[in-house]
């Protein structure tokens, strides 16, 4: 079955029906992010990609409001008339991405350690719960205490408590120019400390990745510095005073493609024996992260985020168990994407401590009582 | 405004849950004579005064969660205390409830300069926390004008922000974990020093709940390296309004400064004739803008800003040229409240959050609302963000003054959520607010929320009749009444 409201009255009366029925819906977008999480089945698919409208665009006020369909290329080409942009940099992972998908996957790029994540940018939300009921949240303005802050809630929680009909972005002046730095051939040890130290710093460095290849000539790891021409030129000069080993610039252009390449994951396209995971933990841990990682034949590696996040390709085999283990290990947690479609993807995300895991569960039953919205995509009811 | 109505058996109760909190947590760490009881009868909103029965003062989580198994047990609620400094009464105790105080657990566990963050027990003040890393080169950027006295647990639950959130957001961007006690006394770690956490962000729905939720025992905040240079300039203005397009222009210019704020004309006379700051007499309108960052950055933009503002119209404009004059700029703002302390008997503060661009509108209809009720109402507000602080001064020793100021508050902020704005900026709902929740939300939307609290704290234990009103339906609430200049804290900035 699949449902494919374009007004959010259309899709509340599919939600109600489902209720009533007691069918399960599966609650989709773009489908580009459809290797995330666990393969749900015996569902009624509710396809939210047809909700794709514009509500409102402020510049002067930082605001956007659209439905949850609207794609992020269209969203972005708009932003980009006024010199503007999603300041979290949201990866596409297919042209087919939408605001609605990746708001349910808080996925947030590059820049997301100096500029958060797309959770700090949603200011409100409106949805259908599992009361059948059309519900708004948070605000449309940039500072608001009003009541819980439903729309972190939202974020991230995979569809699970119900389909967005609207979201509220705070939206941000796109810097005026970027370059980034590539310093060649350091090892694991030298880039992590680097990145630390840079992190640190008073500067507006908001890349730094680290990018490992067998021939070590080729390992880079890259810092990228945003703003007016002048400061970005500035800044790179001073950061280079304390680069020992062989720089290169990448002047603008150059620099938004890597980036582009990073935040949309091309080195790290699985091959047909592969698996990709993404761990997410504390940037000094890197180092005891990849440390443990070793004896799992992890294939091809890189550091974003200034350390805080690992992205690995595996061999196909490797139990998850172990690896969710080594990220918990590191107080992270860890996301195996799905192979194919035929993939269960059992255990996508690292478990929960029983104290959270309680807390998650009273959450959805306060917002989806029969557990009718992407059930099991998570983790196992 | 009402309170749940204290239940009888409650009360009945008070010797002996006493003795039992004395018996486990020791003679020091229970208050329960009258007179020790008095200074915690309310928060900054003095209006509203109420002793609880007890005060708990935990120093370890496990005491807190000690203190919630026995309320829980008694079927007696919690009122979670920082320092008291909230200004829309989220702290107020309750006639039959104890206030569980956080002030002794006020240690900061761990700096972790490499992972940039730092680890705090919940009563470790706001400025304490800057004040731990200082020499590291870091701070905490969220800056509530009460950081001197706040605690980063009262911080937490009220979602803080500060004159620079537009650009370092507020608590809820700035914080990485935390470890909360729940209803059942179990203790619960979220998030950690990692800025993604698995499950839902539950960390997220933590921070703003006015202490409804769980009882914050431990928070890992993040911290930033300070910046190289902060420069600030004052502009004037022909009007308000030509202040707040100014705003616009230089946030259209792509230009996110650190701090933006605008102060109307009877604000500028009565702070001026305080403390001197050097704003201009007779202006009708004053933006003060702060850049900070890198040097490079900020002494480029500097340039391009002073050519935005008097394109912009800015009939003057004085740089502060070095850190002294910055600091002397900004003091006038600061001042702006206990400013209005000595003009006026009494005042309202109020602090609903616009769209900026519907701010000529909102400024007309606070004139017109002021013209009406014969009182005078002085502008100051965090204009990047459309944060207002209308202050509508009365004289509560006139017959009938009070009403008309607290109806000219309700106006104003019906007036902001009208207009697409919100009740709460920063001061938080607590009992302030409660009643004018409505206003803002339908019923399908407090259900959703309620519900929350619902499953999450099935009981009630923690703060009950906050936030969310008994009555739905748009009423009219009070808002933070200062009588005489008589502050709670008039030893804390207010901004």
């Amino acid at each position: 079955m699949l449902a494919q409201p374009t007004t959010p009255e259309a899709a509340q009366a599919h939600v109600q029906q489902a209720l009533d029925n007691n069918t399960p819906l599966h609650i989709t977008g773009g489908q580009s992010k459809s290797r995330l999480g666990r393969r749900i089945e015996n569902t009624t698919h509710l396809d939210l990609s047809g909700l794709d409208q514009l509500v409102s665009y402020e510049p002067g006020e930082l605001i956007l409001v659209v439905q949850p369909g609207m794609r992020l290329d269209a969203i972005e080409q708009l932003l980009a008339t006024e010199n503007q942009h999603f300041a979290f940099e949201p990866p596409h992972w297919g042209a087919s991405a939408t605001a609605g998908g990746t708001t349910a996957c808080n996925l947030s790029g590059p820049r997301r350690f100096k500029a958060g994540a797309l959770r700090d940018h949603l200011l409100g939300i409106e949805m259908i719960d599992g009361h059948g009921q059309r519900i708004r949240a948070g605000g449309k303005v940039v500072k608001n205490v009003t009541g819980y802050d439903l729309s972190k809630v939202l974020s991230g929680s995979f569809g699970t408590l119900g389909p967005l009909t609207e979201l509220c972005f705070k939206v941000w002046p796109k810097p005026e120019t970027q370059q980034t730095l590539a310093i060649h051939n350091l090892d694991t040890t030298a880039a992590v400390q680097l990145m630390l130290g840079f992190a640190g710093r008073p500067c507006e460095i908001t890349g730094l990745a680290h990018l490992p290849t067998h021939n070590a000539q080729d390992t880079q790891t890259c810092v990228r510095v945003e703003g007016p021409a002048p400061a970005v030129r500035a800044q790179l000069e001073e950061l280079k005073k304390d680069i020992h080993n062989e720089v290169a610039l990448r002047a603008e252009s150059e620099s938004i493609s890597f980036w582009k390449d990073l935040r949309e994951l091309t080195p790290f396209q699985p091959g047909p024996e592969e698996v990709l995971w993404r761990f997410a933990i504390p940037p000094a841990s890197s180092l005891e992260l990849l440390e443990s990682l070793k004896p799992f034949e992890l294939q091809r590696w890189g550091l974003d985020w200034g350390g805080a996040l690992l992205w690995g390709l595996f061999p196909q085999n490797t139990t998850a168990e172990t690896l969710h283990r080594a990220a918990l290990d590191c107080d992270g947690n860890a996301w195996r994407f799905a192979r194919d479609v035929e993939d269960t993807n059992e255990e996508a995300f690292t478990p929960l401590s029983s104290g959270v895991e309680k807390l998650n569960n009273r959450l959805k039953q306060s917002f989806d009582p029969k557990n009718i919205f992407n059930p099991g995509i998570m983790y196992k009811s | 405004m009402q309170l749940p109505p204290p239940k009888k058996e409650r009360l009945q109760k008070r010797d002996i849950l006493v003795d039992r909190l004395l018996q486990e947590l020791g003679e020091g760490q229970v208050i329960h004579r009258a007179a020790d009881l008095v200074v915690y009868e309310c928060d900054a909103l003095s209006a509203y005064r109420q002793q609880p029965m007890a005060v708990v003062l935990p120093r370890t989580t496990a005491e807190v969660s000690t203190t919630v198994r026995l309320c829980a047990a008694e079927d007696i609620p919690i009122v979670p205390w920082g320092s008291g400094t909230g200004l829309s009464g989220g702290a107020l105790p309750l006639q039959d409830g104890v206030v569980l105080s956080l002030a002794r657990m006020n240690h900061i566990l761990d700096i972790d300069v490499e992972n940039r963050s730092v680890t705090v027990q919940p009563g470790v003040t706001n400025l304490g926390v800057t004040n731990a890393v200082k020499h590291l080169g870091f701070y905490y950027a969220p800056d509530p004008s009460s950081q001197l006295a706040c605690s980063i647990g009262g911080n937490i639950a009220e979602n803080s922000g500060g004159v620079h959130c537009l650009k370092y957001g507020t608590t809820t961007n700035n914080l990485l974990g935390i470890e909360v006690v729940l209803s059942d006394g179990e203790i619960v770690r979220l998030g950690g020093k990692g800025v993604d956490r698995a499950g839902y962000d539950l960390l997220g729905l933590f921070t703003g709940s006015e202490g409804l939720l769980g009882i914050i025992t431990e928070a890992t905040l993040r911290i930033l390296p300070v910046a190289e240079l902060a420069r600030a300039a004052m502009a004037v203005f022909d009007s308000v309004e030509g202040a707040g397009q100014a705003v616009a222009d230089v946030i259209a210019a792509g230009m996110v400064p650190a701090g933006m704020e605008i102060m109307d004309k009877l604000s500028i006379e009565a702070t001026e004739d305080f403390v001197g700051a050097g704003y201009p007499r007779g202006a009708e309108a004053l933006l003060l803008v702060e850049l900070d960052g890198p040097a490079s950055e900020v002494e480029h933009l500097m340039g391009r800003l002073e050519g935005l503002l008097r394109q912009s119209g800015a009939t003057e404009i004085r740089k502060a040229q070095n850190e002294e004059e910055r600091q002397k700029l900004w003091a006038g703002r600061k001042a702006a409240f206990p400013a209005m302390g000595r003009i006026s008997p009494d005042y309202y503060c109020m602090d609903g959050t616009i769209p900026r661009g519907k701010l000529p509108q909102v400024l007309r209809r606070i004139q017109q609302l002021s013209e009406i009720s014969g009182l005078p109402v002085a502008n100051v507000f965090h204009a990047g963000d459309g944060n207002l602080h209308p202050l509508v001064l009365y004289d509560s020793n006139k017959p009938g003054d009070l009403e008309k100021a607290e109806e000219v508050g309700a106006e104003i902020l019906k007036l902001c959520v009208e207009v697409g704005g919100v009740l709460s900026g920063e001061h938080g709902i607590g009992i302030e607010k409660r009643d004018l929740m409505p206003c803002m939300f339908n019923d399908a939307d407090l259900d959703a929320q309620e519900r929350v609290k619902d499953h999450i704290d099935p009981d009630h234990l923690f703060n009950p009749g906050k936030v969310y009103p008994v009555l739905r339906h748009c009423a009219e609430g009070g808002q933070m009444h200062v009588h005489n200049g008589d502050l709670k804290f008039p030893e804390l900035e207010r901004f």
